[in-house]
């Protein structure tokens, strides 16, 4: 390591460290130690979002990630001791990465996997928590492969395919291709007005009279009340009143399926 | 940049290293990397070592450098690579630049 970056460096740790005195000061007033708490959130935060851009392209939203991250600095500050004499990044980046780790594992899964895939990854999962628990600390691979009786290979794919949840959207393009969008079929909005068509031809086929006559010449050939009146011979008033009867047939036994 | 944290990872794995570690050597591989090839010049070879001895990952990633005085690592980058990974060792000589580093199997982890 250079001079000049070893001699920043111990500045840098020394106004860090005179900070955490100043926190833990027990003769400052809660107003002091709240001002002091924010400047030392506000000197990390960049810390906090250069962990976050690591894991930027892992599909959860970075503003999410950035989140967390920083409830993670915060607890780093809040449950650091200085005392102990390692410098706070040693204890902070862990930490902070802790809490981004757990934001993963908790996040849903957005893509689609095999079920063998997706039972084999709650065999892991339960076996992960549970070693984790009775070990206090991470377990490594073998120990999961034992606890879950499954191969490790298979533990190795599981924990690569859990690092790959993120979607592609669907109209997204790459410079050669298509959108997939556009291969995809759709249903065809024509088959739904062939349904349409032929339930009103069984529906019409239900109206007494001059009604199937009368809404036919209304609403397929467009016609006014007083054109069918003329056509029919009946008067306009009665025309209207055999629509609205005819309307009401032909909802309740649309209704009615 | 995939290939070596994927590589570095499964080497990890095979060393019996814990979970929380294999993603420290994944992320420690992405913050080196980044560094080498952000002050390697154009068209140079870099170059990533992994070994696995012991219960030890140590890496080496170097590459050629033209001119003695390289521009320091962003200090992030270096504060999360001194954390995440031991014996954090930056050397610029001869024309090279080569950053070292190790992580070590748990001493609780039954070999």
């Amino acid at each position: 390591m250079s001079q000049t970056r070893q001699s920043a460096d111990d500045q840098r740790l020394a106004a860090e460290r005179e900070l955490f005195e100043r926190l833990h000061d027990a003769d400052a007033s809660d107003a002091e130690r709240s001002a002091v708490r924010d400047e030392l959130i506000e000197t990390h935060m960049p810390l906090v979002h250069h962990l976050a851009r690591r894991y930027a392209d892992r599909g959860e939203p970075i503003e999410d990630v950035t989140q967390v991250a920083t409830i993670g600095l915060i607890q780093a500050i809040d449950k650091f001791d200085p005392e102990l004499g390692s410098a706070f990044s040693t204890y902070a980046v862990p930490t902070i990465l802790g809490a981004i780790r757990r934001h993963f594992r908790d996040a849903t899964w957005s893509v689609k996997v095999p079920r063998r895939v997706q039972e084999l990854r709650g065999k892991i999962d339960a076996a992960h928590d549970a070693l984790a628990q009775e070990l206090g600390r991470s377990p490594t691979v073998t120990e999961i492969a034992a606890r879950a009786d499954v191969d490790p290979a298979d533990v190795l794919d599981s924990l690569e395919l859990s690092r790959a949840r993120s979607t592609a959207p669907i109209d997204a393009t790459s410079d050669s291709e298509v959108p997939l969008a556009d291969t995809l079929g759709d249903l065809d909005a024509s088959l739904t007005n062939i349904e349409n068509a032929e339930t009103i031809k069984r529906l019409l086929a239900t109206l007494s009279e001059q009604e199937p006559t009368v809404v036919t010449l209304r609403f397929f050939d467009g016609r006014t009340q007083t054109q069918i009146a003329e056509r029919v011979g009946v008067s306009q008033m009665q025309v209207s009143r055999i629509l609205t009867r005819s309307l009401e047939k032909l909802r309740a036994g649309l209704a009615a399926g | 940049m995939a290939i070596a944290r994927t590589v570095a990872a499964a080497m990890a794995a095979r060393a019996d290293l814990t979970l929380d570690q294999i993603e420290d050597v994944r992320l420690a591989m992405d913050e080196g990397l980044a560094y080498i090839i952000e002050v390697a010049p154009d068209e140079s070879m870099v170059t990533c070592e992994l070994c696995v001895a012991d219960g030890v990952v140590s890496a080496t990633l170097a590459s050629t450098v033209t001119s003695p005085t390289v521009a320091e690592p962003n200090p992030f980058a270096w504060t999360v690579l001194t954390a995440l990974v031991g014996d954090v060792d930056l050397r610029v000589d001869d024309g090279s630049i080569r950053l070292q580093w190790n992580v070590a199997r748990d001493a609780s982890v039954q070999a």
